[in-house]
Order: structure tokens, then sequence, then C-alpha cells
């Protein structure tokens, strides 16, 4: 068991230094005077030998790398040139309303699939069954951002249920009235996330069951005399849940970069909306910054469910 | 007990469901009084998030829709871009052009109860020149500057400058900042960026960088308290999402355009109105012609392009007739226009002409020579469909137009340091002030992407500049406007007009009849009225 996690750790290191190596290439490379991006297009030229001097974007390649690699390893993310703010405090007060988010349409999504794909194998084959695979293309086909302005078109716009965007209504109300407010203002993102989540869920777990079903230890289980709902809760669901758990698993990582797509649409102010703002405007330590963490959370959450894994799965863990 | 226990867990979920079916119908119950009550409020949304509120020593290109609502400048631009007072109640120029004194409102109070008077201004000018803030540029050529008394401040140049004016009122220019706050420290650490204290129209009450700004009515301020009880400015990274909260009843007003298909839906809409404003600075859509180009660099080629352009079709198809056709390089509302120095005007037949006689005759296929057009995704929308257009009409006379389409973030690279283009597809400010055009036709013009050098022009942008009277300068720039039309190293699409959008309730806007006699971007006079 400590020869698995040891040989995981030692492979979630250099995975890291590699990632962070390649997110700064990526961002230094990218075409684009960064300076005349920083000084805007009314700068006087003075005004931009000047920004590009501040923010010493005429060093060379192997000295910005080193400086940016020293002050990650002392937790200094970088300094943001549009917010003139630290990027690390910056990317931690958008976290929480991502998190908020997207936890909640992931859960959503994967619980609401999980049990509809059980359902959906339990009465396999039927035209229950080719009906809910059918909604599910559909919605994995959907493109979310679509989506999103459909649903707002809807429900916002047409219906007025709901609001259009944004995290709270301004003025923000006090108290409790502002935790529904937030909750309010949840509705409609956290249901086109689910929407968008549900379909590899749904797959999964009815493909899981399906084969589950047929496995040789149900046929034995009846035999002996146990009710169905026992075979199938306690013995083929649990099983078919594994390969969820590896997805969830792989998905919780890049729930810290942000659903950028529905957060835009939504004008939810999380790291998703930091982050496109950060692009558009060439903020290189902004952008890296969250590249960094994303990648982080990500090797991180991977790291995690494998050792999840070998909890759960005796069969990984003598490996 | 199997299946006593799946009716337990059946009868919960009951419950369960029901019970959040209930809170969910009541929730709309709790805010709905919360969203009617916007009463005298009014929710902006940008396009653009401002970080800080500090425009004078770097740059931010959302600062010019939120600042004049918190800050004031001595003077600013109003309605289309007449010159008006703003912390300067009035101002002379000196005979010989070298001093201008401006005379500062009295009574003016900051909104933290300190009187404003001439030493903040002494102080905001001397610190961004010390500084070498973003808008220090606009002083270039200042020599010094004083304060006789409380309400009076005199600049001294060193040179006649017949832009200066405008220079000091542009969107780019500095606001006054208060001494008291700033004096001693690091202007651009103070913490004053985040909570301005200023002297215009709105206090900022609540501000969370890059989402959302909260203002209230400042009941001290100079030109009495504003209609509107309170001032929100949203966010809203995309435009669609925007003009959704709009028709929802949220937002009231959008400083950024809605595309041409969106404004169409929203004409016929209930309770929405859509208009146009020509707010400075003006805007012209422009095609640049990179004259190290051996084809481009022939007169003839040029011309002939320029009357292979229809712009009232491009006019039509991409903007549904939205701006107005460009005749000239200078817009039709600028100062100094000259209605004579028209470029060729479309006439396919002569456009034909010109390049048979230039030495491009067609091949077997029709086509004389192929070149490129490159656009750019930017605020001023259109680029890409401009160029689809141009491919249609550059084909009647035998030109291949070869597109491409990229972000505007690598406009300056690969336009103004590189030009590595044949025709681009530009933009910008062209104005109010006439000296602006210099940025694309002067030699050493920031924005001469074509490669244009002619000395007589920058003779007469510089004679313009030192010009004694109003009168004289604007001979000079005709007189450029003359030689461009005849040059042709640009060629003018459209004169941009800025649709705008806004819900019927508000009214009084500042591009309004009536109430432009104030600044631009100021909410000052803006009321909900009932409907």
């Amino acid at each position: 068991m400590y020869l698995y996690i040891t040989r995981r750790l030692a492979v979630a290191i250099p995975t890291i230094l590699f990632i962070v190596l390649l997110n700064f290439c990526l961002t230094f490379f990218a075409p684009g005077d960064q300076a005349f991006a920083i000084a805007g297009e009314n700068a006087t030229p003075e005004y931009v030998e000047y920004v590009r001097k501040e923010y010493k974007l005429d060093a060379p390649f192997h000295e910005q790398l080193l400086a940016y690699m020293t002050n990650l390893a002392k937790g200094n993310l970088g300094f943001s040139f549009t917010y003139r703010q630290p990027v690390l405090d910056l990317i931690l007060s958008r976290m929480p309303a991502t998190v908020l988010l997207v936890i909640a349409g992931l859960l959503l999504g994967a619980a609401f699939g999980i049990a509809t794909g059980a359902f959906s194998a339990r009465f396999y084959p039927s035209r229950v069954d080719v009906g809910l695979n059918l909604i599910s293309l559909v919605l994995f086909c959907l493109p979310i951002f679509w989506l999103g302005l459909v649903m707002v078109l809807i429900f916002s716009v047409f219906l007025n249920w709901t609001p259009a965007g944004g995290m709270h209504s301004l003025p923000i109300p006090e108290g409790f009235g502002r935790v529904l407010d937030l909750g309010y203002h949840m509705i409609l993102p956290t249901i086109t996330l689910m929407l968008h989540t549900f379909p590899t869920y749904f797959k999964l777990t009815r493909n899981s069951v399906i084969e589950a079903l047929n496995e040789d230890y149900v046929v034995t289980a009846r035999a002996i005399g146990l009710g169905e709902k026992v075979v199938f809760f306690r013995h083929c669901l649990r099983n078919a849940l594994l390969p969820n758990l590896t997805v969830i698993g792989l998905t919780i990582g890049s729930v810290f970069s942000g659903a950028l797509l529905t957060e835009t649409v939504f004008s939810w102010p999380g790291v998703g909306s930091l982050m496109y703002d950060a692009v558009l405007q060439r903020d290189l330590p902004l952008v890296m910054g969250i590249f960094t963490i994303s990648a982080l959370c990500v090797v991180f959450f991977v790291l995690v469910t494998d050792l999840l894994y070998g909890f759960v799965d005796p069969r990984i863990r003598h490996d | 007990m199997t299946s006593n226990h799946w009716n337990e867990i059946k009868r919960r979920t009951m419950l369960k469901a029901i019970s959040g079916g209930a809170i969910a119908m009541t929730a709309p119950g709790f805010l709905l009084p919360a969203k009617a009550d916007s009463g005298s409020s009014l929710l902006v949304a940008l396009s653009y998030a401002p970080k800080y509120f500090n425009p004078n020593y770097t740059f931010d290109g959302a600062h010019h829709y939120v600042n004049p609502n918190i800050f004031n400048k001595l003077i600013t631009y109003y309605g289309e871009g007449s010159i008006g007072a703003d912390l300067a109640s009035s101002w002379e120029v000196s005979e010989d052009g070298l001093t201008y004194t401006f005379k500062l409102r009295d009574g003016v109070l900051w909104s933290d109860g300190e009187k404003f008077s001439s030493k903040d201004v002494l102080w905001t000018v001397n610190s961004l020149v010390e500084e070498k803030g973003f808008a220090s540029e606009v002083l270039n050529g200042l020599e010094e500057i004083t304060a006789p008394d409380d309400t009076t401040v005199v600049m001294k140049l060193s040179d006649r400058n017949s832009s200066f004016l405008d220079l000091l009122a542009s969107d780019y220019s500095f606001v006054i900042l208060p001494a008291h706050i700033y004096e001693g420290t690091d202007p651009r650490t103070n913490p004053a960026n985040e909570k301005p204290i200023g002297t215009g129209p709105f206090v900022v009450t609540n501000f969370v960088a890059g989402d959302y700004i909260e203002m209230t009515a400042n009941p001290n301020f100079f030109d009495g308290k504003p209609e509107l009880e309170k001032l929100f400015f949203k966010f809203y990274p995309d435009t669609s999402a925007a003009v959704a909260e709009m028709r929802a009843g949220n937002v009231g007003y959008m400083t950024s355009t809605p595309s041409a298909s969106a404004m169409r839906q929203l004409e016929s809409v209930d309770g929405i109105t859509v208009g146009t404003r020509n707010t400075p600075p003006p805007l012209m859509i422009w095609l640049g012609l990179n004259l190290r180009h051996p084809i481009l660099s022939k007169l003839e080629v040029r011309e002939a392009l320029s009357y292979a352009i229809d712009r009232e079709q491009i006019n039509m198809l991409v903007y549904g007739g939205a701006h107005v056709p460009a005749r000239t390089s200078y817009l039709s509302t600028s100062r100094a226009w000259n209605p004579d120095a028209i470029q060729p005007l479309y006439d396919v037949d002569k456009a034909n002409q010109l390049l048979d006689e230039a030495g491009y005759p067609r091949d077997g296929n029709g086509t004389r020579f192929s070149i490129r057009y490159t656009g750019f995704n930017a605020g001023t929308g259109g680029a890409k469909e401009i160029g689809e257009v141009l491919r249609q009409q550059f084909a009647d006379v035998g030109i291949d137009l070869q597109l491409e389409q990229y972000d505007f973030s690598i406009f300056a690279d690969k336009i103004l340091k590189q030009h590595d283009f044949d025709i681009t597809w530009s933009a910008g400010p062209h104005g109010p002030d006439p000296q602006a055009f210099a940025a694309f036709v002067a030699s050493d013009g920031r924005r001469n992407c074509m490669g244009y050098d002619n000395p007589k022009v920058d003779e007469l942008f510089a004679e313009a500049k030192s010009s004694e009277s109003d009168a004289k300068a604007v001979q000079k720039y005709q007189e450029i406007q003359a030689i461009i039309a005849e040059d042709l190293p640009r060629i003018s699409i459209l004169e941009w007009r800025r649709p705008v959008v806004y819900r019927s309730e508000y009214a009084n806007f500042w591009w309004m009849e009536g109430f432009d006699q104030t600044p631009n971007d100021s909410y000052e006079n803006v009321k909900k009225v009932e409907s």
C-alpha cells in the first residue's frame, strides 16, 4: 500500500514541474507585444517603453523563467498588471464563487446521471431506455454556452422567473435574504452545468450496470434467493460506481479553473471569468497564475482519486 | 423488512421533494420585492471592468465610462465634441497663445468634506509630470503651472499648441485628485485608488474589482444632487447576457453596442429604446494600404481600389445601414472638415480602366493579381464581414482578395511594428481634435502603418499646431485632407455612429437635447421617469 502511495507521489512532482514550464512557455511565446497591450492603444512610445522596463518585459527568456520559478517556490505567483494586486490573492478571492457553482453543478449532474443511468439499465432494453439515451446524447452534443443562453432567454427574458446573470442583486440584500438571493441567482447556471455533466455519468453508469447485471455473481446471487433490490443496489451498483469515481476525480481538479463558458454567459464572478478577462487583456502574470493553480489542483485531485481508488477497489492495491 | 425500508425511502423522498418545491415556490416571493424596489437607481452594463479608479498614472480602457461620475477634469467634452466647463468655470488664452488662465469653480467640496482649491490642481499636474504617468502626455510642452489664488490656475506652454484645450478635455486626460489624500504617498498604490475621494456627482460606496461598482448620489455635488439615488456598474463579459438582463428589466443602460442582429431585435421590444449618439471620440473605419507593397505603391492602383469599393453596400450588408458611408478622410462632423477633399467613389468601370493602365491586365481566369486583407476582432466590430463584402467587390475588378482575421491584441505587433500586411482594417479615434489625424498620416504617426511619408503633410500639421487662430489652423487641416484624398495612403470606409440601447423608463442622458451641457458619460442628470 505504501509503495503504491509513494510511487504515485513520485510521478506527481515532475508532472507539476513540467506543467509549470509548459504554461510559462505558452504564455511567453504568445504572439503580440505585451507592453503595447498593457499601455493601451493611445500610449506614446515613451510610455510603452516605460511599461516594458517596469514589468521587465525585455529580459531574456531564461531570466524570466528563473525568476518565475523562484517566486513560485516561495508561494509568490506574481503581481497582476491590470488589477495591481498579487495574483494569488485575486485567484483565492474568486475561488469560492467558482467552487460553489461548479461543485453544485457537478454533484447534481453526477447524482442525477447515476440515478437515471441505473434506472435506465434496470429497464434495458426498453423504450424508456432508448428515450433516455437519446436525451443524453442530445445534451452531450449541445454546446454549454448555447444551452446557457437559451435558458436565460426562456427563464429570464420570457418567463421572468430567474435573474439573467450575476451572483447577487444590486444592492446586495442583508442577512438571510442574501443567502436566498444567492440561491436565486444560482438556479440557472447550476441547472445548465448539471445538464451538461449529466450525460457522461448517465452513460457510464448505464453501461457499467448493464455489464454488471450480466456477470456470473449476479446469477449466483439470484440463485441463492437474494431479493432483486439487494442484488441491484448492493452488488451491481456498487461495482458500477467505480468508473464514476474516476471521472468525478478527474473532473473535480478542473473545478478550480472554473467553468469559463458558464461563468461568461451568466456573468458569474469566479475564476473562469477572471481568466477570460486576463487573457483578453494580456495580463500574463494572472493568466500564468490561473493556469498553474488549475494544473496543481488537477494533479492533486487525480492523485487523491488514485489513492482513493486503491482504498475502494482491493484489486488495484496489489499493483 | 426490505419492502418496508423501500417504502420508507419513497416516503422520505416524496416529503423532501414536496417541501423543497414549496420553498422554491416561495423564494421568488421573498426576492421579487427586492427587484421591484429599484426605486431611483440605475444599473449600467459594462463590457470592460475597471480595476481601480485612478486614471492618471496607468492606462485602463474602462475608466472613462465610470470616472466622470466620481471625478472631474478641468474642462471636458460635452455632447458631440464641444469643449465645456468642468472644474474650471471659464478660461482665457493669452495673445501669444502661451498662457492659459483657468478660473476654478468656487465652493466645491471633496466627498470627504474638504474644500477643493487650486492647490489640488497644482498637485495633480506636478505629480503627473514627475511620475511620468500615462495622462502626462497631454501636458507635453507645459513649462510651468502656478496658482496665484485659490480659484485660479495658470499654465504656461513653451510653444503654441492649438490642440491644448482638446487634449485637456479628452477621455485620456487627467482628472483632478485631492492633494490632501495623495500628497506624500505613492499615488499608484494609495488606497484611495479603490475608495476614491472625488468632486463628482456620485460617491463609490462599494467596489469589487472586475465585478461591480456601487455608487451613491453626492448631496454636495457642485451642480446639485443627482436625481438618481444609486448608480450601479456591473461587468458583463458577454454582451448577450447584458442584453438579456436589459430585456428582463434589470439593466438600464449598456455602454457597449450589441451586435447588429441583436439591435434589430431590440428595436421591436417594448420598454427598450434604441438610438444613436455621436459623442467623442468620433470613430472611422478605414483601410490602411501598405505602401511598401510593390503593387500598392502605385497611385493608380490605390485609386482603383477606392473606385472599386461600394461603401453604401458595406454599410447596408454589414451594419444594416446603421452608419454613414465616408467620403473624406476626416469625419463630416469634424470642425476642420473639408467637404471637397473627396476620395474616389464607387465606379467599377473607372477602377477597371485604371488597373489596366497601371499594367495589371486580367489573365485567363479574369484575375489581375492577388492581395491580402487583414481584419481584427475589436470593439468596433464587423471587420471580418467587411472583408467578405470587399472580396465580392474586388472580384468585380479582377482582384483576388485573400482574407485573414486575427484577435485585436496582436494588431500593434503585426501591423504597427512588423508591417506584415497588404490591406489592413483599422479604426480608432479621429478627433475631436483635428490634430489627432496626425497619428495616421504624419511620418512619425503612431498609427501610420502604411509607411506614408510626406514632408508637406508633416509641415502642415506643425503649422496647424502653432497657428495663431482657429481659422488659420482649420485652413491647414483642410489642405492636409486635400493632399490625403489625392495620395490615398488610406481609404475611409464608414463614419461610425454609435448605436445606443437603454430602457425607456430612463431619461436625460448626456447626449440628449437639453442635457448636453454635462460631461459625457456622467449620469448626473439621468432620472427614472414613471412610464
